[in-house]
């Protein structure tokens, strides 16, 4: 891809994403602060090296996300791996990462509408782990969460359950 | 009397069957009524010519699948997946179809695989129910 479809396509997408950074953020979000791309792809290379067999997973209802045994698990992410952490949405692979001090500073309480696309990622900024959410309207009406955890660290910790 | 009965039995089921047609007239003109019509406006809704043919496809207990490529911003290619739902107990006793863009893990680029094994779409998806 040039360099020109990469600036067509992060103009296409910046507004959207800074709303959605803000939001998960509960602060303003300036564009200067996101890491540039070649600092995203350089982190996407080593979380792309987590072995596939160090995953945990479990399915939640959405609203689950503002439960006390959510509020837990990130506690214990957050003791297992205190690294800085990326926001990493699917607008973040044009636009670059947002990187916040700990994943205690991310609002998990965003309305299920916030991401159209029904997904995203917090990974450590060393490359170590990370934890996917993946949220989608189900057959029976409810709204339900994926939660992926991968890394030798986060996937120590044990998500909630139903 | 039993004359005026017979007559009244008789212009009872006539007049039914007069309403039923007049419903399935109008239905059969509005989009999304039979599977293909439903099919056709998802795809419109979604930005998928109909024209277009498919890259792949499949069919599974719920129903059928097609795979389109569609252009994205920028100059590049995002996969479209077209899917037939008949068995959602949301809807019962209706099918739809559903279309959108499939959801990938935004870091790997791995396709999210719904319950059934098909890809699953992101959440601003289009629907469109069809009559059974």
């Amino acid at each position: 891809m040039t360099d020109r479809q990469l600036e067509i396509r992060k103009l296409a997408s910046l507004p959207s994403y800074m709303v959605e950074l803000e939001a998960l953020t509960g602060r303003s979000v300036s564009a200067d602060a996101l890491l540039s791309v070649h600092e995203t792809i350089l982190l996407r290379d080593k979380l792309k090296q987590i072995p596939k067999e160090q995953v945990v997973r479990a399915c939640i209802p959405f609203e689950a996300l503002k439960s006390r045994a959510f509020t837990l698990m990130l506690d214990r992410l957050n003791t297992l791996n205190a690294s800085p952490v990326a926001l990493w949405l699917p607008k973040s692979s044009d636009c670059g990462l947002l990187q916040l001090p700990s994943i205690k500073e991310i609002n998990f309480g965003f309305s299920f509408d916030l991401i159209p696309e029904g997904i995203l990622v917090i990974a450590t900024s060393d490359g170590l782990n990370r934890m996917l959410l993946d949220f989608s309207d189900e057959e029976d009406g409810q709204r339900s969460l994926e939660i992926e955890l991968h890394g030798p660290h986060w996937a120590q910790a044990t998500p909630p359950t139903c | 009397m039993l004359l005026l009965t017979l007559l009244f039995s008789l212009s009872g089921p006539a007049m039914g069957k007069h309403s039923d047609f007049e419903h399935s007239s109008f239905a059969a003109k509005s989009e999304g009524t039979t599977p293909r019509a439903a099919r056709r406006e998802a795809m419109r809704q979604d930005g998928i010519p109909t024209s277009q043919q498919p890259v792949s496809q499949s069919k599974n207990a719920s129903g059928r699948e097609y795979q389109y490529e569609t252009p994205k911003p920028g100059g590049v290619t995002q996969t479209k997946s077209v899917q037939q739902q008949t068995k959602d107990s949301s809807h019962p006793g209706q099918g739809h179809w559903e279309a959108g863009t499939v959801k990938t893990d935004p870091v790997t680029g791995d396709v999210r695989m719904n319950n059934y094994g098909r890809p699953k779409l992101q959440n601003n998806k289009s629907e469109v129910d069809y009559d059974d």
